[in-house]
């Protein structure tokens, strides 16, 4: 066992021989000491060793990209494996680099769970972003022509025209939670018993949106 | 313009229609009828303005995450509690989250890394005229290589040292911060080095081979530049 000076004497080419070694003995479920690779991310990330962080991209991104493949949601999502691992290496490095990564992370096991979370997240969020544009097709109004402070404005403009909460609230659960009414009566069937009444509550907002003048001149500026 | 099928879509079957809610003889009457078609277009239209706002309040994945690990501060890790309690959606990705957290790793087979530049999103650097002083190194030793990619001007030198060869460069951009940008250097497709660049945007990495050099780098906003096939002059 080493003590913890010889883990800070340690070069990284050593202390990246060591990790992987003991990284292969976990998935064998040997007996493993986690403080070789804990030692190596610390070098990377609190340190910024270069050296340290190539060995981390080489070791980790081939793990990483395993177990993306195993995201409950990953069969939805548009990439592969390999890069979700990749852009998460690179953000959870951003996330936790200089003093901030021991403040953190007290062992490994924490490291790679939150390592995990940045993979998660990046197949979450590329889900989020193909849903919409798969949703709204050939768009003549894609977001990249509003800035988000613009569409806060729109969203609150909509809750204004629609004075009714229950309006509001299905407004939100059908476009800004993109809800189809099959999933708004299984989620909210108190409110609405079925699809149909779903249907019909969505023909009457459309119907009063329709009406409003300043949201048909942001469709059809000649208005 | 009529429907040349009558009787015409309602406009409560047309707005039916734009929530997935119709039926075949519904969709035989559209592919047959230029006239409904047309208004399902114009009512098409608003829906397509308010589906950009999908998920706008919503927190991202990763801070959805920083709040499941305790990393937000009070204030942040309030409103997003807040918005958990409200929002199926988000509740929905907290709990794909805490299924994908408690899977066991496996050891991987074979999976290799691979080059990302490809993806969507990533800006792609294009050779432009070298600058001035760079023009003058490049006559002696050093070959200056000047790109552009998005916001981005980078200035790249190589030149040979005992050990090999040395490119060098600098990031410099009026929009997007590069300092502690990783770059990720790859030769033959296969990652060779990874560095960080300065706060200047400075970076230097030594080569044992001449071959031809892909940077790969990603600002800590996320902005990602590749600069393929950079030659290193013998």
């Amino acid at each position: 066992m080493p003590n913890f000076n010889d883990l800070n004497n340690m070069d990284i080419p050593s202390l990246a021989s060591q990790c992987k070694a003991e990284t292969e003995k976990f998935f064998r479920q040997l007996a493993n000491d986690s403080r070789y690779c804990f030692e190596l991310f610390c070098r990377a990330c609190r340190d910024q060793a270069d050296d340290a962080l190539y060995q981390i991209y080489k070791l980790y991104i081939p793990i990483l990209g395993n177990h993306a493949k195993k995201h409950p949601a990953f069969d939805q999502s548009s990439r592969d494996a390999s890069s979700f691992a990749h852009v998460a290496l690179t953000n959870f490095f951003f996330a936790v680099r200089g003093e901030k990564f021991l403040q953190m992370f007290s062992s490994l096991a924490r490291v790679i769970s939150y390592l995990h979370s940045c993979v998660s997240s990046e197949i979450l969020q590329d889900i989020r972003k193909h849903h919409r544009e798969t949703e709204l097709g050939e768009n003549p109004f894609t977001a990249s022509s509003f800035s988000e402070n613009i569409l806060r404005d729109l969203l609150e403009y909509v809750r204004q025209v629609l004075v009714d909460e229950k309006d509001r609230f299905l407004f939100d659960l059908r476009f800004v939670l993109e809800m189809k009414p099959a999933e708004i009566v299984e989620r909210y069937g108190a409110t609405w018993e079925t699809t149909r009444e779903v249907s019909i509550h969505l023909y009457h907002i459309r119907q009063r949106l329709r009406q409003d003048p300043h949201l048909r001149s942001l469709i059809d500026p000649d208005e | 313009m009529e429907c040349s099928s009558p009787p015409a879509l309602t406009d409560e079957e047309l707005s039916a229609i734009l929530d997935g809610e119709f039926d075949e003889t519904i969709q035989q009457h559209l592919s047959r009828c230029p006239g409904c078609a047309a208004r399902l277009a114009e009512m098409r239209q608003m829906d397509r303005l308010f589906h950009n706002l999908r998920r706008i309040e919503c927190p991202s994945p990763q801070q959805i995450a920083d709040f499941h690990f305790r990393f937000l501060d009070d204030k942040h890790a309030n409103v997003v509690r807040q918005h958990l309690e409200s929002c199926p959606r988000c509740q929905d990705e907290l709990a794909i989250l805490k299924a994908f957290l408690e899977l066991p790793s496996e050891e991987p087979v074979t999976n290799p890394i691979i080059p990302l530049w490809d993806t969507e999103g990533v800006y792609k650097a294009t050779r432009v005229d070298t600058s001035g002083n760079l023009a003058l190194k490049g006559q002696d030793e050093k070959a200056a290589h000047d790109v552009q990619a998005g916001t981005a001007r980078i200035f790249l030198e190589t030149s040979p040292v005992p050990t090999g060869y040395v490119l060098s460069g600098q990031v410099v951009d009026s929009e997007v911060s590069w300092g502690s940008a990783v770059v990720e250097v790859w030769q033959e497709n296969a990652l060779q080095q990874v560095g960080i660049l300065d706060e200047m945007g400075e970076f230097r990495f030594e080569f044992s081979t001449a071959l031809p050099i892909t940077l790969y780098i990603t600002s800590s906003s996320g902005v990602r530049i590749v600069i393929e096939d950079i030659l290193i002059q013998t």
